[in-house]
């Protein structure tokens, strides 16, 4: 398998930490207990090193994680990973509750009101303290969807389409 | 300093009229507001209000959980967009 579309990112390398090839990783995932259950991440570094690399030692510090791969044992070896991304397969993926999706699928649905009008293609999701928004584009024009039962008819990730219930005043 | 209990929670006079239009003739519709100031009251549960940010209107469902928070804590100033780009394994929920 090679670094193609069909990953998700978990973390972030920010930079290299101790002596002993520990990398002080940001954890950008919602179930930080991937890094335990998995052992085996693709890591995708801004230089040529991208590939698959065994974890060796695991330790958590507060809103990051201290991870030490095989072969990773130096300071010198450990700063060709700053900036890399830590990846899993997205088969690795765990099924979300009814209603949750993850944004990585949302993003790139065909937008769609109700009643058949093309409203354009779901660019972003911005997450607020309140509700999540959609972000959507056809364009040069944006148009904001909470993302709330209210507004959001159906996700069709199959059919790669988003129907969403427009009240008045939401599409302007 | 918080404000009096005496004055009641301010609520922004102009919005509130629209709400209660709204609720008078039973109909759903964004009202777009500048006032970020304006404490959310029960009345205003259930309707859509386009907050501005300063760079543009976030529209934002209310819910009951909000009374009493200002419409501002609801439309961020500032946008973080992630630090890794869009592929990260982060869940969106429709609530």
């Amino acid at each position: 398998m090679t670094g193609g579309e069909d990953f998700v990112v978990i973390g972030q390398v920010v930079r290299p930490h101790g002596l002993r090839g520990e990398l002080k990783t940001r954890i950008l995932t919602d179930f930080p207990e991937r890094y335990i259950i998995n052992n085996r991440y693709w890591i995708r570094t801004p230089g040529d090193g991208s590939g698959w690399r065994l974890l060796k030692q695991i330790r958590w510090q507060n809103a990051f994680v201290l991870l030490r791969f095989e072969d990773v044992d130096s300071l010198e070896a450990a700063e060709a990973f700053r900036n890399a991304t830590i990846e899993i397969p997205r088969d690795c993926c765990h099924d979300l509750p009814e209603g949750e999706y993850y944004i990585a699928d949302l993003i790139g649905l065909e937008a769609k009101t109700t009643d058949g009008k093309i409203l354009g293609t779901l660019s972003d999701v911005i997450q607020q303290s309140a509700q999540d928004i959609y972000v959507i584009n056809k364009g040069t024009k944006e148009i904001l969807v909470p993302a709330v039962q209210e507004f959001i008819e159906k996700i069709d990730l199959e059919a790669g389409e988003i129907l969403i219930n427009p009240i008045e005043g939401l599409l302007d | 300093m918080a404000r009096s209990i005496k004055k009641g929670p301010y609520i922004d006079v102009n919005l509130s009229e629209k709400v209660t239009q709204l609720n008078k003739t039973n109909q759903k519709k964004v009202i777009k507001t500048w006032a970020r100031r304006s404490t959310i009251p029960p009345d205003f549960v259930g309707h859509t209000i386009a907050v501005h940010n300063g760079n543009k209107f976030i529209p934002v469902f209310i819910t009951e959980n909000m009374v009493g928070h200002k419409l501002g804590e609801f439309a961020l100033t500032r946008t973080f967009r992630g630090h890794a780009g869009k592929k990260t394994d982060k869940g969106s929920r429709v609530s």
